[in-house]
């Protein structure tokens, strides 16, 4: 298992390092000059020079990789931002624990609130609440998360003054973001645990659980749903990856201070180090939360063996 | 003593600052003057407004927060051009010098100066007892540290060129020279401004890296917090002193604090403007009506220092026509253009190539612009050999006048460009409409490959004309390619004339050429109308927009 784990984890650095060169190729690539971006309109060919050459985009783009990944080696900097002249690891430090509670926030309600309903609706099949289920789920899935953002932000902070529209902070500034972000993970979640269960409470060791006479809320909980987790536990790791990306368009909305709203406004600006970091961060959790899932696996189904 | 002696001989004790505060508030009192009176005694007299007088006069505390769609890039003053971060650290530095309501410049943290015969010496004297938030005394050595500073550290400032010839030398703590190696009309807007704010070495060196995190300058604000991507907090400068003369209040603001919330989508920012979270908003179109109807808020209006045009490129074979152009032009109806996109009187229709807002507008040269006119746009096209086709479209030697616009993915200049292309379909002229990301544009314009551009500036001095028509400048801003030997020594002509009046006519003499040529149709002058608290009151703004924030006061 060890063994496993540090074979994958020396896999990821292969990753990162492909996926860093990818980006770093693409900055030379994609149109727009960080020079005038930052200058504006008033700069004259001179200054412009003056700052290219600063920041080094004069340089061929190999020798930009180089200086990129020897100052990571080095000193362990990923470089300055251009546009804030900080360091990109001081940048997405402030930001990443925010975007780390919108995306675990919402791995933790989509979740509960996921397996909850699917585990229900599995047990009343065909009843009103499996269909009330099916229902908030479609809806779940349909409605676009903007819309849902913008009609809470109208009830809850404008309507009710329950809630703050934006910042963060408290735990009253993270509700809506979180419910945000959950909306679709809860219908898949939902969906997927309620097809399995109904797979897993249709196996020869079910009745013969209920023929032992164990109760029904035991053969539920620990006989079927540990079971009938496996499929749900690969959404949840794939699915947080894309909770990350989802926590930038959520971060946007309600202005959360997070590692999107940064990723969103240095591309737009060309603030390559800043992408560059930004990427590779979500690389490595992405990567990192596959990782997880894998272990979880073995862990929840001990005929999974690693080598 | 008649009470009018009484008043006099207060006022001369205090002019001559032997009166304490107390004693200046009994007899004030004394005298039935109200504290807000009290507090115009004071400043007439030119003494700082005490704490606790200011407070009387109109209430001091409370906040007034605004909105920036993005964290400041710095606030360091030197190390960005960022407008966002602009809104911000102009409220903490004080530059020498500032511009008044009126458009002339005056003395802020200078006193006075003094211009050479050969205007290339200006002599600086400045104003004493002024210090700087962390208690540092303001001196000629914090001057010329300021723009020494500036030159070795400023590539991203927008006053990096115009400091690189300007050298500076103190003669005593109270006096500087600035001298300059060829005479700089910019000067003034340039440096009459926050980028050029004073700062002081020991500030600066105590703060290391993080000067541009925890900035120090003389302002009526002092910074107090920032919370990366949510908010920034400044807090009132008790021994503020340096005011602009366009307010009552000479001395420390009303308000304890300044803020501004970091909120990019609209919806959010309007929705914040309801629960009170901020103060103040500037209203899309969608959001006007309501607001202008909603008695919890006031409205306040601003000409923007900016012009949206549509820019031909005259180096393109369709464009090369003077007469074409000048049919273009004519086919344009800029009232309809600001009557459909502009909704609520979010715009006036401009024709000169300056805007009404910027000094060097010439309403008499109006009349000399192409009106709209569809038949003498016809005429001019088919004198040009441009002849309608089958389809309605001109051509000309085979070449369909299809010529390809450009603009980005704004949705404003997406509309705008919609309109033209019809309001152009009329006179046979087939524009298409290319819509590309502002940065990759900004890229693409320096090829030439484009006939059109929908697009605008913004600028607050006619130097502006120099900056997006001179011909030095093909591989930036000159985004139409334009280029006139006349035009190019006009407009040198018009940075080294420090003769107001005698600048303005230089302007005017350029202006004639442009609206000649016709490298942009000038299209219209953005309004802002800003909804604002009533709870804030006494804010003040200058005519182009920006709050100016001392003798507001927050009624609760």
């Amino acid at each position: 298992m060890l063994a496993y784990i540090i074979r994958r984890i020396l896999q990821s650095f292969i990753v990162l390092i492909g996926v860093s060169i990818a980006v770093a190729a693409m900055t030379q690539f994609v149109p727009g000059d960080p020079a005038k971006m930052i200058l504006g309109d008033n700069a004259s060919p001179e200054a412009l020079e003056a700052l290219r050459e600063d920041l080094g985009l004069n340089d061929p783009f190999y020798v930009q990789y180089w200086r990129f990944v020897e100052r990571l080696v080095t000193e362990g900097s990923l470089g300055k931002s251009i546009r804030t002249n900080r360091e990109v690891l001081t940048e997405i430090g402030e930001r990443f624990p925010n975007t780390l509670i919108l995306t675990l926030g919402a791995v933790l309600v989509s979740s509960t609130i996921g397996i909850a309903s699917g585990v229900l609706a599995s047990v009343r099949r065909g009843k009103p609440t499996d269909i009330a289920v099916l229902v908030g789920t479609t809806i779940g899935l349909s409605v676009p998360s903007f819309w849902v953002a913008l009609l809470m932000i109208w009830l809850f902070a404008v309507k009710l003054h329950w809630l703050p529209v934006t910042g963060s902070g408290s735990w009253k500034h993270a509700v809506m973001p979180i419910i945000t972000l959950s909306l679709g993970a809860i219908a898949t979640k939902s969906r997927l645990t309620r097809s399995s269960m109904l797979e897993v409470l249709g196996q020869d060791y079910i009745r013969t659980s209920r023929a032992k006479g164990l109760s029904e809320r035991r053969v539920v909980i620990r006989h079927a749903l540990r079971n009938a987790l496996l499929p749900v536990i690969t959404i949840i790791g794939l699915q947080f990856g894309g909770l990350l990306g989802g926590a930038f368009i959520t971060e946007t909305i309600f202005s959360w201070p997070g590692v999107g709203q940064l990723a969103v406004s240095s591309i737009l600006f060309r603030d390559f180090p800043v992408v560059q970091g930004t990427v590779l961060l979500v690389t490595v959790a992405f990567v990192f939360s596959n990782l997880l899932v894998d272990i979880a696996y073995a862990w929840v189904d001990p005929r999974i063996r690693y080598s | 003593m008649s009470q009018q002696d009484s008043l006099r001989s207060l006022l001369d004790d205090v002019q001559a600052r032997s009166i304490d505060r107390r004693s200046f508030i009994q007899r004030g009192i004394a005298l039935g003057l109200t504290p807000r009176a009290m507090a115009m005694v004071l400043g007439a007299a030119g003494v700082a407004v005490p704490v606790g007088l200011a407070a009387a006069a109109q209430t001091q505390g409370g906040s007034f927060t605004e909105v920036l769609t993005q964290d400041p890039q710095t606030l360091d003053p030197h190390l960005t051009s960022d407008g966002t971060a602009w809104n911000v650290f102009n409220e903490i530095f004080s530059p020498l010098m500032y511009q008044d309501i009126d458009f002339t410049y005056k003395g802020l943290l200078a006193e006075s100066w003094e211009t050479s015969e050969d205007s290339l010496t200006i002599t600086f004297t400045l104003r004493e007892g002024v210090t700087f938030h962390d208690g540092s005394e303001f001196n000629a050595d914090s001057v010329k540290y300021t723009i020494d500073r500036l030159r070795e550290v400023g590539t991203k400032s927008p006053i990096y060129d115009p400091v690189q010839t300007i050298t500076v030398d103190v003669i005593d703590p109270k006096t500087v020279t600035f001298t300059f190696e060829t005479p700089d009309a910019t000067f003034f807007n340039a440096f009459a401004d926050g980028y050029a704010g004073m700062m002081n070495q020991s500030s600066v060196e105590a703060a290391g890296d993080e000067f541009g995190r925890k900035p120090v300058g003389s302002a009526a604000f002092m910074f107090k917090e920032w919370n990366t991507g949510n908010s920034v907090t400044l807090s009132a400068f008790d021994n503020f002193t340096t005011t602009e003369a366009y307010f009552d209040n000479k001395g420390r603001p009303y308000l304890d604090e300044l803020g501004w919330k970091i909120i990019a989508e609209p919806f959010a920012q309007i929705a914040s403007l309801e629960t009170g979270e901020i103060d103040a908003v500037d209203l899309s179109a969608t959001d006007l009506p309501r607001f202008e109807n909603d008695d919890r808020f006031e409205i306040f209006e601003a000409r923007n220092t900016s012009l949206g045009y549509l820019g031909l490129t005259r180096t393109r074979p369709l464009m090369e026509d003077v007469n074409v152009r000048t049919a273009i032009a004519h086919a344009i109806d800029r009232q309809e253009i600001v009557d459909t996109i502009f909704t609520g009187g979010l715009a006036e229709p401009v024709s000169t190539p300056l805007p009404p807002s910027i000094p060097g507008y010439n309403a008499e040269l109006e009349a000399t612009t192409p009106a709209f006119d569809l038949d003498a746009a016809k005429k001019l096209l088919d004198d040009a050999g441009w002849v309608e086709g089958g389809d309605g479209i001109r051509e000309k030697d085979g070449v369909m006048m299809q010529p390809q616009l450009y603009t980005t993915t704004s949705a404003t200049y997406g509309q705008a460009a919609t309109l033209i292309q019809a309001q152009l379909r009329k006179i046979g002229v087939d524009v298409v409409i290319n819509q590309i990301e502002q940065a990759a544009l900004q890229d693409f314009t320096p090829k030439g490959e484009h006939d059109m551009l929908m697009y605008s500036w913004g600028w607050s001095d006619p130097n502006v004309l120099y900056i997006f028509l001179s011909s030095t400048r093909m591989e930036s801003s000159n985004r139409v390619h334009y280029s006139n030997p006349d035009l190019d020594a006009l407009l040198v002509e018009g940075q080294q004339t420090l003769d107001w009046d005698a600048r303005m006519e230089v302007y005017y003499k350029a202006q004639e050429i442009i609206i000649h040529d016709l490298p942009w149709v000038p299209l219209y002058m953005p309004i802002t109308k800003t909804a604002v608290n009533k709870r804030i009151q006494g804010m003040k703004t200058f005519p182009t927009g920006r709050f100016l924030k001392n003798d507001a006061w927050v009624e609760e």
